[in-house]
């Protein structure tokens, strides 16, 4: 080996680590922003293919390597399945780069990593948000018969994605469903599986074990974002659509009704059940609630949403229920439509710009907030319908008009309030930081009434970590202060409130697109 | 699947001293070894990694000729590895499992490399960088590079050169299944045994000695980035 010099480091050499270079790949267009970067649609001028380019952005000195960007690599290099997103490799520009609009990019001289993932072209709340788009029954057995089977495999593989959510389910031209942003995700061991944060998950989707304080999960957290969304595609719109934590608990607790130790044996040790105790038991509501879905789907949507982790139904099991088995089948991926995606950028930011504008005048009247304008499945009720269910030999769904430059990746817009015609709760308090983004992360996880979760005595005892401070059983008031990400500011400083547990959920609080992060 | 298993409760002191004490052994025994390896001619050692594929044939001389000097120092660090781990696990508060799969890395990295020896001159960095990455993949709170940097000695931007040398060389392949850690674990227990029977083998170089750290840090030495000795750790942090 080479032996430097003393004195002499390679410190300015240029890492060549043996990846390929981003210049293999010719950069089309962006197609997204993400937790780390930019992401572009790119062809690799060798081959001709088609692929989606997601920078890491490496500008955070205190943080290095991104650890959303670090897990993510790793879980997706172990991964191999058709219903998970396939990251074919990594690159680098080690030289100098230049940003779409040939100024220098500000990484120039750093450097940059990017991962390369095989190209999808829409994702689920994309394309269920496009206008007019209605889902036919057997589409929704199909995305979901996918997600549940892509899932499964996660579960085999002892890994928890933890951010199960439409923008992060992507979908191509084939109809294919495949899970992607493994940022969050982890690894889990069946016989030990202590001390994960319960930070995860969006809030949305998160279940109630999590919202309780769980430090001890497994894949029944994932489960319950799948019967959110499952109920979500029926539905039309968002179920459960919390603006902070507690609220998202009694949101929960009024659908699936109050826990007691009759329905989840041990539910009142966790951490943090006597802040939340309900002050009366709640009935479960869900079958009258949807009363609407067809009994199969209503049979399972019951078991995946069932608030004892340990009785809700496993991916596995939820793939052998008598939904999938049952008529209308789910369809074949092939024959579902192919939408047409842009990802001209020049469109979207126009889009964006008109959104921010319908946002404005929204905000104006927040007192009022509006039906969700996603409409529900075309067929609700599994019974034929002569002009939605065309005889099986004809194609099951009915192809919806083609938007003409409609983007639907969910990655084209922002997260936030604007992401869909009236499809977010209202913010209460926009100027006061409170950013009920699609995370409903935003602000105050800092401040908020959950005590700080960690592993062992935290580095900081003493010296303001807010485990010790925040008040518990709070109000949600809190929610709505203080600047959602954690700071930058260095953890040696006295408040040590950046540090921590919630670094992770802090980090998505930065997040404002989907699909491709 | 995450390596927590065999690690035992992760907070459990005594798992982390064993693993430590093990650790501790088992790379000043790869230390010595090398350092005595590097004295034999050039190229003996070189003739190693044949099986990989041709087109990653020239990119391996790249990697075999640079070798760990992204880790290197100048001179050998005043602090013995065991007192600089048992540092790391002090003020990271790094579970003994993070510990273990640091030295997975290590290992891996050492053996997807083969040029690239472990010496006295690197071994430091490689394992506060290694720590870095593990503690990055296990624990779902964890600290900043900023802060290791701090702890380990180096400046933060050093450790961020160093923890993407090593995630590359590492071809990101992070994972650690429950039954490779096992395997390390009782790799560390063996080593341990072993020097306490034939305590000249375990303790191979003069790193050992250098206790007068008295828990100050100092700078791991290295010529290029270092930075006036003001800007080591302060000891305020150190509750």
């Amino acid at each position: 080996m080479a032996v430097a010099a003393p004195g002499q480091l390679n410190l300015d050499e240029t890492p060549s680590w043996g990846s390929r270079s981003v210049d293999c790949f010719e950069k089309l267009e962006q197609i997204g922003e993400g937790t780390y970067g930019q992401v572009y649609m790119a062809r690799e001028t060798r081959t001709g293919e088609i692929v989606a380019l997601k920078k890491i952005r490496m500008d955070n000195e205190r943080e290095g390597f991104p650890i959303t960007a670090i897990r993510e690599i790793k879980i997706l290099k172990k991964l191999h399945h058709q219903n998970v997103i396939q990251l074919k490799e990594i690159v680098t520009s080690p030289g100098p780069e230049k940003d779409e609009q040939g100024k220098p990019d500000g990484n120039k001289y750093k450097g940059s990593i990017y991962m390369v993932f095989e190209y999808m072209d829409h994702d689920l709340t994309g394309l269920s948000d496009r206008p007019g788009m209605r889902f036919t029954v057997p589409q929704i057995k199909c995305y979901m018969r996918q997600l549940l089977t892509g899932l499964h495999y996660c579960h085999i593989n002892q890994v928890l994605h933890r951010d199960i959510k439409g923008s992060n389910l992507l979908i191509d031209n084939e109809g294919n469903l495949k899970l992607a942003d493994f940022g969050l995700a982890r690894s889990f061991s069946s016989d030990h599986n202590g001390n994960l944060t319960n930070r995860v998950i969006t809030l949305w989707y998160r279940p109630p074990e999590l919202l309780l304080g769980a430090t001890k999960y497994g894949p029944a957290v994932d489960m319950w974002s799948v019967g959110c969304i499952f109920a979500e595609l029926l539905h039309g719109k968002p179920i459960l659509p919390g603006k902070n934590e507690p609220e998202q608990l009694s949101k929960i607790f009024e659908l699936c009704g109050t826990p007691d130790e009759v329905n989840w044996p041990g539910v009142s040790k966790m951490p943090w059940y006597n802040n939340f105790k309900p002050s009366r038991p709640i009935k479960r509501r869900v079958r009258e609630t949807f009363k609407h879905f067809d009994r199969h789907a209503l049979e399972l949507l019951e078991r995946m949403l069932t608030l004892d982790p340990s009785q809700r139904i496993s991916a596995k099991d939820a793939l052998d229920a008598e939904y999938f088995w049952t008529d209308p089948l789910p369809c074949d991926p092939k024959s579902l439509p192919k939408y047409e995606s842009s990802h001209e950028f020049q469109t979207k930011k126009k889009r964006q710009q008109q959104r921010q504008q319908e946002e404005t005048a929204k905000r104006q009247k927040l007192q009022h907030p509006q039906p969700h304008a996603r409409l529900p499945p075309i067929q609700q009720t599994g019974q034929p319908h002569p002009q939605i269910r065309p005889g099986p030999s004809q194609p099951i769904h009915n192809a919806p008009p083609q938007m003409a430059a409609a983007p639907n990746h969910h990655y084209g817009k922002p997260r936030g309030p604007s992401g869909g015609p009236n499809r977010y709760p209202q913010g209460g308090n926009p100027s006061g930081g409170y950013n009920p983004n699609r995370g409903g992360q935003g602000g105050g996880y800092n401040n908020g009434p959950y005590p700080q979760q960690g592993r062992g005595p935290p580095p900081y005892a003493g010296s303001g970590m807010p485990g010790s401070g925040g008040p518990r059983g709070g109000s949600g008031s809190s929610y709505g202060v203080g600047a959602p990400n954690y700071p930058q500011g260095g953890p040696y400083g006295a408040s040590g409130a950046g540090r921590g547990p919630n670094m992770m959920s802090g980090n998505r609080n930065q997040q404002q697109y989907g699909g491709w992060q | 699947m995450e390596a927590v298993a065999a690690g035992g409760d992760p907070d459990d002191p005594e798992a982390a001293a064993r693993v430590l004490e093990g650790l501790t052994f088992t790379l000043e025994r790869m230390v010595a070894r090398n350092e005595r390896l590097q004295t034999t001619p050039p190229g003996e050692e070189e003739e190693e990694d044949e099986e990989e594929g041709e087109s990653a044939l020239m990119e391996a001389e790249r990697r075999r000729r640079r070798g760990l000097a992204f880790f290197k120092g100048t001179r050998a660090p005043g602090i013995s590895v065991g007192k600089y781990l048992e540092r790391l696990r002090q003020y990271t508060g790094c579970s003994a499992a993070c510990f273990v799969v640091g030295f997975v890395y290590i290992d891996r990295a050492a053996h997807r490399h083969p040029g690239s020896l472990v010496l006295s001159l690197n071994v430091h960095r490689l394992v506060l960088t290694s720590l870095l990455i593990a503690s990055k993949i296990l624990d779902d709170s964890h600290h900043d590079n900023a802060f290791f940097a701090k702890v380990g000695g180096v400046s933060n931007a050093e450790l961020n050169r160093m923890e993407l040398e090593l995630l590359f060389m590492l071809d990101f392949r992070l994972v650690v299944t429950s039954r490779v850690f096992e395997s390390y674990c009782w790799h560390l227990e063996k080593e341990k045994t072993m020097a306490r029977v034939n305590p000249e083998k375990g303790i191979g170089v003069g790193v050992r000695d250098a206790s007068k750290l008295n828990g100050k840090v100092e700078r791991l030495p290295n010529g290029a980035s270092l930075r006036p000795s003001s800007s080591s750790p302060r000891l305020s942090m150190d509750f």
